[in-house]
C-alpha cells in the first residue's frame, strides 16, 4: 500500500508535467486552429536555456530567462512560418508543425550536441515523509508548481478581459474580430502561453530522470496520448489526460516490469488513446465538433 | 451571404475529366520521355552518390503513390506509413532471409501482411478523421517501433538483422548480374531496373485505380465525406479499401527499402519515416502521379546534397555533434525542414505546380495547344 | 426615426464609401464601384437578391474581407470622416463601428453573460462599468437578462439573434451593420427585432442594414440602396423606390404576400 502511494504520488507529479504540456497543445490548438508537433521541441529548448542559464544566476532568474526566450522563439515560429498558413488543410498544417519540429530538434543538436547533461532541477535531491510514504521533493515542488500554474491558467480564461478575447477567437475568428479583437495578437497570446507551460513542464520534466537530452522533445510527445484522452479541444481534459498518462507509465513501470520487456508503459498511453479513440472520438470531455477539423 | 463569396465550387468529382484526342497525348509523351530517361540514366550515370539517391527514390516512390492513394486521392491523413512498412519488412525479411523464399512470394506477401494490417487498423481508423486520425495514425508508429523493438527473435532488437536478398537464379542482385564472367550490370544498374520495373507496375496501378469507379470515389469522400454519402459512396467501405491499397503500397516499399540496404534496425521506422511520406505528397502535389514521385526525390535528394555540399562549408565540422557545433546531418535536416515549410508558405500546390508553370512558359513544344488538362 | 429625404447634415456621415470594389481571389469582383452614404443618426438599408454583393460591402466596412481571403481593390471607406480603408478590424470597432454579422454568430460554448462581455472587449470595461454598459443594453432586451448563465449554444434562434445585437451594442458604438437580422426567423420574431432595431436607432446609432426582407428593412429606413450584380441599380427613399413600378415588381415583392422571412440563403 505504501508504494502504491509513493508510485501514485510520482504519477500524479509526472502526469501534472504532461498535463502542463498538453495543455500548452490544446491552447494553441483552440487558440489559432494549429496542432503543434513542434511543441515538444520548445520543451526542450527551455530545458536547455535553463541550463545554459543556471550556472550564472538563480534559479527563479534562469527561469524567467528560458521563458522569455522560448517565448520569444514561439512568437517569431507562429509569426513567421505559421501564421500564413491558417485556414490550410490539416496536413498541411500538420507538416508544416513537424517540419518545424525537424528544424528545431536540428538545431538543438547543432547548439548543445547530442549527448545528455546533469539537470540540476528546481529543488534538491532530498525526500519528504509523510506517514509511511516517503515523497521526493523534486515531486512536491512539480506538484505544488503544477497546481499553482494551472489555478493562473483557469483564472486567466475565466477571468480576464484577454482570457475570455482568446476563448472567444477560439469560438469563431470572424465573430471576435467583429467584436474588434485582434485575432493576429490572440494567436500569438496563445503560442506565448503555451511556451511559457512548455517552461514550466521542462524544469520538472527535466527533475524526473535529472538530466537534459536531445530526447526531451521526443519526450513530449507523449503529451498527444493526453490531449486525445481528454478530449483535443478541452483544457481540463488535458490536464486529465496528461495525469491519466502519468499515472499509468508511474504505476505500469513497476507493476508491469514482468511483461513485455519491462518498457510496456512506454506504449501504454498509446493503447489506451487508441481504446478511447474507438469508444469515444472526440475524448472525455471534448466535443463532437472538433472531429470534422 | 452573397454566392461570391464562396470559393468556386470544385469540379464535379463524379464528371471524368475530359480525354484529349489522339494516342499521343502531352502527358503520355512525357511519362515516355521520362520512362526512356530512366532506362538509360543508370547507364550514363557513374555517379555512386546520385545511383543511390536513385534507387531510393524508386524505392520511395512505391511508398508515396501509397501515401498518395489514402492522402492525395482519399483526404484521410495518416502519420502511420512508417508502421505498414516495418510490416512489410520484416515479413519480406521472414518470409526471404529466414524462410528462403524466393523474391517474387515475399515482396506481394509483404504487401499483403501489411494490406491486412491496415484492413484491421481500419475501423477505429474509418470512423475519425482529420487531427485525431492523424493522431490514432501517430499512435501506431509508437506501438510498432516498441513491438520491433522487444520482438528480438523477428527484428534482432535494437541491433537489427540483415533483409531478404533479391535472387535471380543463384545470381544475387546485389552483387551485380554477370553472364558468365561478363558484368552485364553492375548492382547499382540491376537494383535501378529492379526498383524502376516495380515502380512502374505501382505507377500503373494508382494511375488506373485514379480513373476508375473507385478513385472517384475516394476523391468524392476527400471532397465532402456527407456530400459522397448523398450521393451513394459507401463511405466507410471506401476509406477502408483506400487504407488496405495504401498499407499494401506501404509494405511493398519497406521490403525493397530493406532488401536494398541489407540489413535494418527497427528504430528506422520512427515517425520521421512517415513525415517523410507525408512531405513527398504534399510537397510534390497532392492527388498526382507526378506529383509523389517529384515529392520522393526532392525528399530523398535534398538531405544528401546538402549533406554532400555541407563538406564544403567552412562552418560544418566533421564527425558527430556531440556538445554542439554545425554538422553536414544536422545542417541538412534543418534546412530540410525549413524548406518544407517555405514550400508550404510560398508554393502551396507543391514542386509540381511549380515546374508545370515552368514548362507552359517555354514555347509549346510539336506545336501543339497549351494544355491545361492535368497530366499525372 | 429620421424618415426625411435629405439626411440631417450635422457633421461628417456615418459611413462614407466611395468607389470601392472588392473580391475574392480567383472568384473576380464581387462589388465594384461602390459608393453609398449612412448619415448620421439614420437607417439605410442595403437591398438586393442573393448574390448581389450585400455582404461583401459590409465586410468593406468592417475590416473582414480579408479573413474571407477577399481585398479591397479599390476605392476608399470613411467612418466619420475618418479614412479607415486599410485599417484592421478592431480598429474600425474602436471608431465607433459595431456589427451583427449573417447568421448571428454567437459565441456558442460561452455564457451569454460572457458572450456580451466580449462585446464590449475594445471599451476595456473593468469592473463595475461592465455591468453597467451591460444593465444598459439590457433595457433594451429584457430576456436577455433572465438567460445570463446560460451557454449562448442553447439559446433559441430569436434568443441568439437578441444576443447578437445586444453584443453589438456594448461598445456603445456609433454605427451598427447588421447582416440580414430577420434571417430564419418567425414572423413574430421579425416584428420584435424590428422593433429593436427601430428603438436602437432612436437612442442615436446610426444603422446599416442589409436584409432580404425588404419590406421590413424599407419600412424603418431612411434611404436605400439596391445591389444588382456587385453594383448600385438605385437608390432613394422607400416611398421614391416603391413609386417606381419595375423596381417594386423586381426587387421588393411588390403586390405580393405579407412579409415572409426567407429560408435557408446560399
Amino acid at each position: 500500500m505504501t508504494l502504491f502511494l509513493q508510485l501514485g504520488f510520482q504519477g500524479i507529479a509526472l502526469g501534472l508535467v504532461y498535463g502542463l504540456i498538453a495543455l500548452g497543445f490544446v491552447i494553441m490548438f483552440k487558440g489559432s486552429h494549429t496542432f503543434n508537433f513542434a511543441h515538444g521541441q520548445f520543451v526542450a529548448i527551455g530545458a536547455y536555456v535553463v541550463l545554459v542559464l543556471l550556472p550564472r544566476m538563480p534559479y527563479v532568474l534562469a527561469f524567467i530567462g528560458a521563458v522569455a526566450i522560448t517565448v520569444g522563439l514561439a512568437l517569431v515560429v507562429e509569426r513567421l512560418l505559421i501564421r500564413g498558413l491558417i485556414g490550410r488543410s490539416v496536413t498541411v498544417v500538420v507538416l508544416a508543425t513537424l517540419g518545424i519540429s525537424t528544424m528545431l530538434h536540428n538545431a538543438v543538436l547543432m547548439v548543445w550536441g547530442v549527448g545528455s547533461h546533469d539537470s540540476v532541477g528546481p529543488v534538491g535531491a532530498g525526500t519528504t515523509k509523510v506517514g509511511s510514504v516517503v515523497l521526493p521533493n523534486s515531486a512536491l515542488a512539480t506538484v505544488a508548481v503544477s497546481v499553482v500554474v494551472l489555478a493562473a491558467v483557469a483564472w486567466f480564461f475565466q477571468r480576464t478581459r484577454h482570457g475570455l478575447a482568446l476563448r472567444a477567437t477560439a469560438s469563431s475568428q470572424e465573430a471576435a474580430l467583429a467584436q474588434g479583437i485582434d485575432v493576429g495578437r490572440m494567436f500569438a497570446l496563445s503560442w506565448a502561453l503555451a511556451a511559457f507551460l512548455a517552461v514550466t513542464a521542462s524544469i520538472f520534466l527535466a527533475s524526473f530522470p535529472r538530466v537534459v537530452s536531445p530526447s526531451i522533445g521526443d519526450l513530449a510527445l507523449i503529451a498527444i496520448p493526453a490531449i486525445v484522452i481528454g478530449g483535443m479541444d478541452s483544457l481540463m481534459g488535458a490536464v486529465v489526460g496528461g495525469l491519466v498518462v502519468g499515472l499509468t507509465q508511474v504505476l505500469g513501470s513497476n507493476y508491469l516490469s514482468d511483461i513485455g520487456g519491462g518498457r510496456l508503459h512506454e506504449v501504454l498511453p498509446y493503447v489506451l488513446m487508441l481504446l478511447v479513440l474507438l469508444v469515444r472520438p472526440y475524448g472525455l470531455f471534448g466535443s463532437r465538433s472538433i472531429e470534422r477539423v | 451571404m452573397s454566392v461570391l463569396t464562396s470559393p468556386p465550387a470544385p469540379r464535379d468529382a463524379a464528371t471524368p475529366a475530359p480525354r484529349a484526342q489522339g494516342l499521343l497525348t502531352r502527358g503520355r509523351i512525357g511519362v515516355l520521355l521520362w520512362i526512356a530517361a530512366m532506362v538509360v540514366l543508370p547507364l550514363v550515370l557513374r555517379s555512386e552518390l546520385w545511383l543511390g539517391i536513385g534507387i531510393l527514390t524508386l524505392i520511395v516512390g512505391v511508398g508515396a503513390l501509397g501515401m498518395q492513394v489514402i492522402t492525395g486521392l482519399a483526404g484521410q491523413i495518416s502519420l502511420g506509413h512508417a508502421f505498414f512498412m516495418g510490416i512489410g519488412a520484416y515479413s519480406s525479411a521472414w518470409l526471404g532471409a529466414d524462410k528462403g523464399l524466393p523474391w517474387w512470394l515475399w515482396l506481394p506477401a509483404a504487401g499483403l501482411v501489411a494490406a491486412t494490417a491496415g484492413a484491421l487498423v481500419a475501423p477505429v481508423a474509418v470512423r475519425i478523421r482529420g487531427l485525431y486520425l492523424a493522431v490514432a495514425t501517430l499512435a501506431l508508429v509508437f506501438i510498432g517501433l516498441y513491438a520491433w523493438e522487444t520482438w528480438t527473435s523477428l527484428s534482432g532488437g535494437v541491433n537489427g538483422r540483415p533483409a531478404a536478398p533479391v535472387l535471380f537464379g543463384d545470381q544475387d542482385l546485389s552483387l551485380g548480374i554477370m553472364a558468365g564472367d561478363q558484368v552485364i550490370l553492375d548492382a547499382f544498374q540491376a537494383w535501378w531496373y529492379f526498383a524502376l520495373a516495380i515502380l512502374l507496375v505501382v505507377m500503373l496501378l494508382t494511375h488506373n485505380l485514379k480513373r476508375s469507379r473507385l478513385g472517384r470515389a475516394f476523391m468524392a469522400v476527400r471532397d465532402k465525406d456527407v456530400a459522397a454519402a448523398v450521393v451513394g459512396v459507401p463511405v466507410t467501405q471506401t476509406k477502408t479499401v483506400a487504407f488496405v491499397i495504401s498499407s499494401f503500397f506501404a509494405g511493398i516499399s519497406g521490403a525493397l527499402l530493406v532488401s536494398y540496404m541489407g540489413y535494418f534496425t527497427p528504430s528506422q521506422w520512427h515517425l520521421m519515416l512517415s513525415v517523410d511520406f507525408i512531405a513527398m505528397i504534399v510537397i510534390g502535389g497532392m492527388g498526382t502521379v507526378s506529383g509523389a514521385l517529384l515529392g520522393a526525390l526532392f525528399v530523398r535528394a535534398m538531405p544528401e546534397v546538402v549533406n554532400h555540399a555541407s563538406g564544403f562549408l567552412p562552418f560544418v565540422r566533421k564527425g558527430t555533434s556531440t556538445d554542439g557545433g554545425i554538422t553536414g546531418p544536422l545542417l541538412s535536416g534543418f534546412l530540410y525542414g525549413l524548406v518544407i515549410v517555405l514550400i508550404l508558405l510560398f508554393e502551396p500546390n507543391g514542386i509540381r505546380a511549380l515546374l508545370l508553370r515552368a514548362w507552359r512558359r517555354l514555347p509549346a513544344p510539336l506545336g501543339s495547344s497549351r494544355e491545361r488538362r492535368k497530366t499525372s | 426615426m429620421s424618415r426625411d429625404a435629405s439626411p440631417a447634415s450635422d457633421g461628417p456621415p456615418a459611413l462614407r464609401t466611395t468607389g470601392v470594389s472588392a473580391g475574392y481571389g480567383a472568384a473576380g469582383t464581387a462589388v465594384t464601384d461602390l459608393s453609398l452614404r449612412v448619415p448620421q443618426g439614420q437607417v439605410v438599408s442595403l437591398l438586393g437578391p442573393n448574390g448581389a454583393g450585400k455582404t461583401t460591402v459590409m465586410r468593406a466596412v468592417s475590416g473582414l474581407l480579408g479573413l474571407h481571403r477577399g481585398r479591397l481593390t479599390g476605392g476608399r471607406v470613411e467612418l466619420f470622416g475618418k479614412d479607415v480603408t486599410g485599417a484592421r478590424a478592431s480598429q474600425r470597432v474602436r471608431a465607433g463601428l459595431a456589427q451583427c454579422l449573417e447568421g448571428r454568430m454567437v459565441f456558442p460554448g460561452l455564457s451569454v453573460a460572457e458572450n456580451l462581455a466580449s462585446g464590449g472587449h475594445v471599451r476595456r470595461y473593468r469592473g463595475g462599468a461592465l455591468t453597467e454598459a451591460r444593465d444598459e443594453v439590457l433595457t433594451l432586451l429584457p430576456r436577455l437578462g433572465d438567460l445570463l448563465d446560460r451557454k449562448a449554444g442553447y439559446l433559441s434562434g430569436g434568443e441568439q439573434q437578441m444576443l447578437a445585437i445586444a453584443r453589438a451594442l456594448m461598445s456603445r458604438p456609433k454605427l451598427l451593420l447588421m447582416d440580414e437580422p430577420s434571417l430564419g426567423l418567425a414572423p413574430r420574431i421579425v416584428e420584435q427585432v424590428r422593433d429593436i432595431i427601430v428603438s436602437i436607432n432612436e437612442a442615436g446609432t446610426s444603422i446599416l442594414l442589409v436584409e432580404q426582407n425588404a419590406r421590413m428593412a424599407l419600412s424603418i429606413s431612411g434611404y436605400a440602396y439596391l445591389l444588382e450584380g456587385g453594383r448600385v441599380y438605385a437608390e432613394g427613399t422607400p416611398e421614391a423606390l416603391e413609386q417606381d413600378n419595375d423596381i417594386a415588381a423586381a426587387y421588393l415583392g411588390a403586390g405580393t404576400a405579407p412579409v415572409t422571412p426567407r429560408g435557408a440563403d446560399s
